[in-house]
């Protein structure tokens, strides 16, 4: 009787209560959603059995006055952990987090994103029902992951900004013996197709990490599923040729990747690579739309310049992303394919530290696959204790068929201010 | 005439045994490092920074410490406070042939990073302590001269002078002279001054609330407050739990342990 009130004085509840307001700076459509007015509010709950055991979970309540939509309570996380001896066990909905590099990570499969702000996934990784169990020896462990069912990544709804701009009218075949030389066209999302819940399709990953004389070094494999769907499009003419719906099919692909990563120091310079081989589900080429077999790997360094700026440090990351086919079958892919987005790519970041509370930062993205780029200048400022303002302006850009450019109405300024507690 | 060189004779007799009876500033350095050298550490400290133009933050950390029979220094700091760093940890493997292993685990992230060794210089965690002044003193790298004696809060003390000698420790400091005040009795530093490489005066420290750690010989000064006497910021560090040599558990200065904030 008395564990009870025993167990409930032990438990920490924390969280956070968070407004995030976005406003963009041009609005050519007023059928989707143009700005963001959210609270959200996050209780979490952490109970610690000694040195044997925690428990830890996570429920989100979120309101957006300028989109209903996303309204939602959502359980973030809930697990166990176990510490038996040499090995830890962590039992639950989890958030799973590979890999060294700093913009993308290849060896990170396992736990989905949530996508419907393309430019907005900071904490918007999804937990994912998993048992995890890691095994420590020495400066070295092996962790095992099996999810026993499939998350998908979200994506933009059609209200949203981020939906990708489609032709709203296409050529008619049939002109000028039948109709008008121009049909206009909507578009119909089919429900996506998630792999049935059976044994067969569940998902695991392995990997070993550790370090050896100043390296940090893994080696991973990871058989699961594509969290992005492949998508196909079937044309649906009306009998009179004025209008054509194109409907549009989701449907998930499995996927392994065998993949490593490897961090060390040389002096005030980090240095870090993460790479992965993609062995995907058409491993003949024989379907355009479903990926053939890739490469893609991340390199890059880090570097804090001290006393730049009169008394300011800088820290600087940058990273080079690339794909390669192999076999190389010359595939093209859709500029709003986000599996791709980075085939060829330069991420940069730097960081200004005003003084202990302020932070200036940079951070850009620019795709050389299809001359694209991404900039955000931004501020951080703890104000005070757990509180803390982030002002940033997004600034997506490049030719209108490329992943960003496609975009580039969308500037937006955004303003969060987060509360932890 | 010859009176004067009477007396000035007669405190040469009564000076000079008293002189040469006093240590040296290296003796009573060596001292101070013997009676501060430790094992291993356990302590959770409270922290409180004032910044010039008024205004508080707090920070409540853990740390944990241990020293290796090669002298090299294990190290595991985590941040419990306030909610929006809390479960930040910082791991860091000192080592004698190549550069030390750093770690930092950023709970919002799920990840552990290895970063590159911090410049002694920098602040820790925004305080008015600088990285050099959390670490341990190398005697090597110093000369010390006894400047005389003292009284802090009416407890006997010596005033060293430190002036670093090495030319990678000239570099990497960030101070070209410090006074420092360490009591007759017990070898614990109460005060400090610290200067720039120019003789700018930096920084003042004040320790106080001296006791005696439980279960050992060691006696410690549980609160100690930096200034900086430029800006005019001022930390304040309160052990509010103290353990030495009780031994802690060696796989404590691990990635798995630094991850465990979460």
């Amino acid at each position: 009787m008395l564990f009870p009130l025993v167990a409930l004085a032990q438990v920490h509840l924390g969280g956070f209560v968070e407004g995030d307001v976005i406003t963009y700076f041009e609005n050519p459509n007023p059928e989707v959603v143009n700005g963001r007015n959210q609270v959200i509010l996050q209780t979490e709950l952490r109970h610690e059995q000694g040195q044997r055991a925690a428990i830890f979970g996570a429920i989100e309540f979120r309101y957006d006055q300028a989109d209903l939509t996303r309204n939602r309570v959502y359980l973030d996380e809930a697990y166990i952990n176990l510490y038996l001896g040499a090995l830890d066990l962590r039992v639950g909905k989890q958030r799973i987090a590979w890999g060294r590099a700093d913009g993308f990570n290849p060896t990170d499969n396992l736990s989905a994103w949530d996508f419907s702000d393309l430019l907005d996934t900071e904490d918007e990784k999804l937990g994912l029902v998993a048992v995890s169990a890691t095994y420590y020896v020495g400066d070295w462990s092996l962790a095992a992951v099996l999810a026993p069912s499939f998350v998908p990544s979200v994506l933009p709804g059609q209200r949203s900004r981020w939906w990708p701009t489609l032709p709203m009218q296409i050529d008619n075949p049939a002109y000028p013996s039948s109709g008008p030389p121009l049909i206009p066209v909507t578009y119909t999302l089919s429900p996506p197709q998630l792999p049935d819940a059976r044994p067969q399709n569940a998902q695991y990953g392995i990997r070993l990490d550790g370090f050896v004389r100043g390296w940090d070094v893994s080696v991973s494999w990871f058989d699961g599923f594509d969290d992005l769907p492949t998508l196909r499009e079937f044309v649906v003419p009306d009998p009179s040729l004025t209008t054509v719906d194109i409907q549009i099919e989701q449907t998930y692909h499995r996927r392994r990747a065998v993949g490593m990563d490897a961090a060390t120091t040389v002096g005030a310079l980090g240095i870090h690579a993460e790479t992965a081989y993609f062995l995907t589900e058409d491993w003949e080429g024989t379907d355009p739309a479903v990926d053939d077999p890739y490469i893609h790997f991340v390199a890059g360094l880090d570097y804090t310049l001290n006393d730049l700026l009169a008394d300011h440090d800088v820290f600087l990351v940058l990273e080079w992303s690339q794909e390669v086919q192999i076999p190389d079958r010359q595939m093209s892919y859709r500029a709003t394919d986000l599996n791709h987005v980075f085939r060829k790519a330069l991420f940069g970041k730097a960081d200004l530290k005003w003084d202990t509370y302020k932070t200036l930062t940079l951070e850009g993205v620019y795709a050389h696959s299809d001359r694209s780029f991404y900039l955000q200048p931004g501020l951080d400022w703890s104000i005070a204790d757990g509180i803390v303002l982030r002002v940033g302006v997004d600034l997506p850009g490049g030719p209108a068929s490329s992943f960003f450019g496609g975009y580039k109405t969308n500037k937006r300024v955004q303003a969060r201010l987060k509360y932890s507690f | 005439m010859k009176y004067i060189y009477s007396i000035l004779s007669l405190l040469c007799i009564l000076v000079a045994p008293a002189l040469a009876q006093q240590p040296t500033g290296q003796a009573i350095m060596e001292n101070y490092e013997a009676q501060n050298r430790t094992q291993d550490t356990f302590a959770e400290v409270h922290l409180t920074l004032r910044a010039a133009r008024g205004g508080t933050r707090e920070r409540d950390l853990t740390m944990w410490t241990r020293t290796l029979a090669d002298d090299t220094r294990q190290q595991l700091i985590r941040f419990d406070a306030p909610a929006d760093v809390r479960g930040t940890g910082f791991l860091s493997l000192e080592n004698t042939d190549r550069e030390d292993d750093n770690w930092l685990y950023l709970p919002a992230l799920r990840k552990t990073r290895r970063i590159a060794g911090t410049d002694k210089r920098d602040r820790f965690a925004g305080t008015d302590f600088f990285y050099e002044d959390l670490t341990p003193e190398k005697l090597e790298d110093f000369t010390y001269a006894l400047q005389g004696e003292d009284t802090v809060e009416g407890t006997a003390v010596w005033v060293v002078e430190a002036v670093p000698v090495l030319a990678d420790r000239i570099a990497e400091t960030a101070y070209g002279k410090r006074e420092l005040w360490i009591s007759k009795d017990h070898a614990v530093l109460l005060q400090a001054k610290f200067y720039d490489h120019g003789g700018g005066y930096m920084k003042r420290l004040e320790a106080r609330d001296v006791r005696q750690v439980p279960g050992t010989a060691m006696w410690w000064a549980y609160t100690v407050t930096m200034e900086d006497m430029q800006e005019g910021s001022q930390t304040e560090l309160v052990f509010n739990t103290l353990e030495i040599d009780q031994g802690v558990p060696e796989d404590v200065f691990s990635q798995r342990y630094l991850k465990r904030g979460q």
